[in-house]
């Protein structure tokens, strides 16, 4: 029997936790109960260096944010653009796809072997003081963010933001330092956001995130080949279906419980969408530079094809 | 030779500590108040912050060592005969020379992963691996300082220097 | 639970042998992790937490306020509180040392860190003791209990740690933090009584003072009054977060002491220096226990004690004492941050699931922690106090201690049975 250690450092009760303990079950139940997980009380490491911990055999599979090791991951940054989807579930699977076509050969996860990878669901711009529509509105506030092409397209929009961990957000924002936050609707609920007063969306999400699920290479190695094929069963459209579902039925939650709280939901102005997307054109020529110095060829085709995916699997 | 690596450690090491922590304190002062009344807070400052409190707590290292401000468990020293003191203590900072040079080699390797991927800071984009290598630079002084002891008697005195600052007024 | 019981004896065993606590968890740490897991992820994991704990933006918060509490000192605010409470109880057998427990108090709600608010007191108060025919038992004793209040009344480096890695309102722990101070001054000036009650000899009574001579002791501590609104006002009202409040508090501290003209550019630089050196201190011990906590997060010891605890789940306040048990008995021999990091993991869903609340816990934390600060053998803050006067042997502090880990425990027991004393002031709080 082979027993993985399985590493998170959410709280157990977080979607991601969750969704991970749902791929241990699947795992232990196609293999018959061969491969089974031992999911660690506390984090091997924190969020930037888990992956690390997984190449160094420290948690044998552990997922992590692709934008928490700045510098490391170019092709990932697609899936931090904006207007990618409105639920994680097709964004995800289409990345998965186009990850496997055109970034997995590149290498850029070497070290680890990746079992998939996944967005969550569109991004938000929430506040505690006034209905934002309009790029004027949203100049007056002040918001935490987290890093990742959100952060570029910030300072090209000229928003007024400070970089902090998104377990702060709570104190940020229930004592008045930050007026608000850009987050996707499940983390209102699971920081309990309760200041929260106003919503701005924008079709396909303001920004996404990138995540990758992985285990260690030497670990995988090691398996018969009966259990590598239940491993790569599992792994692929698999596991980016089944992180995506969590993340929609959070996010489902979440706007449930923001009703309740009295959020006002507005979307934001053509202008404002407008604005956005041309900011967003000088963005991804920087990338488009960037991806094909590492190697990955026409990036913007790719990047066209992602989009379409996404359009398709909805 | 002793009150010249006294020195030497108050002046460099010691020093750079000392101005890394009241950057910190006057960091956050400047980033409160812009974002408080001009609206605008230090770009980069958690990043700048991050990378002086390395400078604060590896910095100030050697001198916790040579000064013998580790946490010690003393209760046994009545029962050591004084013939057999001075050789524990060898044997001590030996030990501990081994374990801060091999916390050096940890961070060397930190940073040479650091470069393998190319990690940078998020806002400013400053990269990670001179940091790691700041610490293995630092752990490797302390590492060395207890290896003087080895074979030099530590200043007694100098131990318990803290005591010695007391309050002004 | 072996192996984490191997590795808790191999840190004795070289403890004993005169290693240094930090350099003994460290080692001991990585060949546990190295046994269990594999040579290459025990170097992985070692070379992570020097790293990621030397390089955390929230870890800040401990050389500021230990820097705060510095500048405070040089200011010669603590003499002003230690006088006006002297002023008071001094004449009382074992006045001096109440006095000192309550200029802790007061020194508290200023700084966020129990080793600094016990260093700075050790200085103030011990010569005074010392001076006035004082047992040196009873003297470090009330200077090692009274510096824990550093932690419980706000700001404090704990609460803030606790709030961040349980998601609880930073703010309504530190309000919450008040009450349950002036309980825990309370209870630690009845373990004085105590001692004096037994050994007449232990604390001398001082001189009396004239109420004009009060008053005018009373009127010393508006330094101290400005920096705390300062902080804790700043804090609540959205200026900066508590991380931030240290540095805006040592900054506050700096230009007190600045404009008290104690400060000289020599004197700066030593107090800046003996900061860092304190932080040095602190985070060697903290990497070393971090280090140590991986080891243990891969042992059965953590879901052996969850599921130990769980037994009691029909009566859910007997979950709460008997973890309050363990932590009394971790707290004995294990670096307290330490034990914060690994068990809230494990514990606190299950209290959050008992349907307790998360403030209250939060403070029954700190307590906790308090508690493992002074109980012996490991105890930073009578290594603080022992690192400071060389003269005083550690087993005459650990003999002092005693009645004042006593007096703590009986506070927890206190805070256990009535939960409004910590959640009637955060009650107050709309938000
Ligand atoms: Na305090
Ligand atoms: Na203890």
């Amino acid at each position: 029997q082979t027993v993985f250690s399985v590493s998170s450092w959410v709280p157990p009760t977080h979607t991601l936790s969750v969704a991970q303990k749902n791929w241990c079950d699947a795992l232990e139940k196609e293999s018959s109960g061969r491969m089974k997980c031992n999911i660690l009380p506390k984090g091997v490491a924190a969020a930037p260096g888990t992956f690390d911990a997984v190449r160094d055999g420290l948690a044998d599979i552990s997922y992590t944010v692709d934008g928490y090791t700045p510098g490391r991951f170019i092709n990932t940054q697609v899936a931090e653009f904006p207007f990618l989807g409105d639920s994680a579930v097709p964004t995800s699977v289409a990345y998965q796809h186009i990850y496997t076509k055109y970034f997995a050969p590149l290498g850029e996860h070497r070290g680890v072997k990746v079992l998939g990878v996944f967005t969550h669901g569109p991004g938000i711009i929430f506040n505690s003081k006034q209905p934002v529509k309009t790029v004027d509105d949203a100049t007056k506030l002040k918001f935490r963010i987290g890093g990742g092409n959100i952060n570029e397209l910030s300072k090209l929009m000229g928003f007024n933001t400070t970089l902090k961990p998104a377990p702060d957000s709570f104190e940020l924002l229930s004592t008045g330092v930050m007026d608000g936050t850009f987050f996707p609707d499940e983390s209102v609920a699971s920081f309990k956001l309760n200041m929260i007063k106003h919503a701005t969306t924008f079709p396909g999400g303001l920004y996404n995130t990138s995540f990758v699920f992985m285990m260690n290479p030497a670990k995988y190695n090691a398996l018969s080949a009966q259990d590598k094929a239940v491993v790569d069963k599992l792994s692929g459209e698999f596991a980016a279906r089944l992180f995506g579902e969590g993340w929609d039925k959070v996010d489902a939650a979440s706007r449930e419980l923001q009703k309740q709280q009295g959020v006002a939901r507005v979307q934001a102005d053509e202008s404002f969408i407008k604005a956005v997307a041309a900011k967003q054109a000088e963005l991804e020529d920087k990338w488009a530079a960037a991806a094909s110095a590492k190697g990955l060829k026409d990036p913007k085709a790719v990047l066209a094809e992602f989009r379409a995916e996404i359009k398709k699997i909805k | 030779m002793l009150t010249f690596l006294n020195r030497a450690l108050r002046w460099s090491t010691g020093l750079m500590a000392a101005m890394a922590l009241f950057t910190i304190m006057l960091l956050t002062l400047v980033d409160v108040t812009g974002r408080k009344f001009f609206n605008h807070s230090v770009p980069g400052g958690l990043e700048v912050t991050e990378i002086l409190m390395v400078i604060v707590i590896f910095g100030a290292l050697p001198l916790v060592s040579w000064r013998g401000e580790h946490v010690v468990f003393d209760s046994l020293d009545a029962f050591v005969p004084s013939w057999l003191h001075r050789t524990q203590q060898r044997v001590v900072h030996l030990f501990c020379a081994v374990v801060f040079a091999w916390m050096a080699r940890l961070m060397v390797m930190r940073a040479d992963r650091f470069s393998e991927y190319g990690d940078i800071t998020v806002h400013l984009q400053l990269p990670m691996a001179p940091v790691a290598w700041v610490m293995a630079a630092f752990l490797l002084i302390t590492a060395l300082v207890h290896l003087v002891f080895v074979f030099v008697r530590p200043p007694e005195p100098a131990f318990h220097g803290a005591a010695q600052t007391g309050d002004a007024a | 639970m072996t192996a984490a019981l191997l590795g808790f004896l191999g840190v004795f065993a070289m403890a004993f042998l005169r290693v240094p606590l930090a350099v003994a968890m460290a080692t001991a740490g990585f060949v546990g992790m190295g046994l269990l897991r594999g040579w290459q992820p025990a170097l992985a994991s070692a070379s992570q937490v020097i790293f990621e704990t030397g390089f955390a933006y929230v870890l800040s918060v401990i050389p500021l306020f230990v820097l705060m509490g510095n500048f405070v000192a040089r200011a010669g605010m603590a003499r002003e509180l230690f006088n006006a409470a002297n002023a008071f109880v001094g004449h009382r057998p074992g006045g001096l040392a109440m006095a000192s427990i309550i200029a802790s108090g007061g020194f508290g709600s200023i700084c966020g860190s129990s080793i600094a608010t016990a260093a700075t007191m050790t200085r103030v108060a011990f010569p005074e003791m010392k001076a006035h025919g004082y047992k040196e038992s009873l003297a470090t004793g009330a200077i090692a209990s009274g510096g824990t209040l550093g932690i419980l009344i706000p700001p404090s480096t704990i609460l803030v740690i606790y709030g961040i890695i349980t998601e609880t309102d930073i703010g309504k722990l530190f309000i919450a933090g008040i009450l349950p101070g002036i309980v825990a001054i309370a209870c630690l000036c009845l373990a004085v009584v105590f001692v004096t009650w037994r050994d007449p000899a232990a604390g001398p009574p001082a001189e009396r003072f004239t109420w004009r001579q009060r008053l005018a002791a009373i009127r010393g501590i508006w330094g101290v009054a400005l920096l705390f609104a300062l902080v804790i006002g700043g804090i609540y009202g959205g200026v900066f977060t508590a991380t931030e409040g240290a540095g805006v508090g040592a900054a506050g501290a700096f230009f007190f002491a600045l404009a008290r003209r104690t400060l000289t550019p020599r004197l700066l630089l030593e107090v800046l220096i003996e900061s860092s050196r304190t932080t040095a201190m602190l985070f060697t011990i903290l990497i070393a226990a971090m280090v140590f906590t991986n080891f243990i997060n891969f042992t059965s010891m953590p879901a052996d004690l969850r599921d130990f605890v769980l037994q009691f789940s029909p009566e859910p306040i007997m979950v709460v004492v008997v973890m309050m048990g363990i932590y009394l008995v971790l707290g004995m021999v294990m670096e307290e941050l330490a034990i914060v990091l690994l068990t809230i993991p494990v514990f606190f869903p299950v209290i959050m699931g008992l349907g307790f609340d998360p403030v209250w816990f939060g403070i029954l934390i700190v307590t906790i922690v308090e508690i493992g600060m002074i109980s012996p053998p490991v105890g930073l803050n009578l290594f603080v106090i022992n690192s400071l006067l060389p003269q005083v042997k550690l087993m005459t502090i650990y003999r002092g201690v005693w009645p004042f880990v006593f007096a703590d425990v009986v506070r927890l027991g206190i805070l256990i049975a009535f939960p409004v004393i910590a959640l009637w002031l955060p009650g107050f709080m709309n938000r």
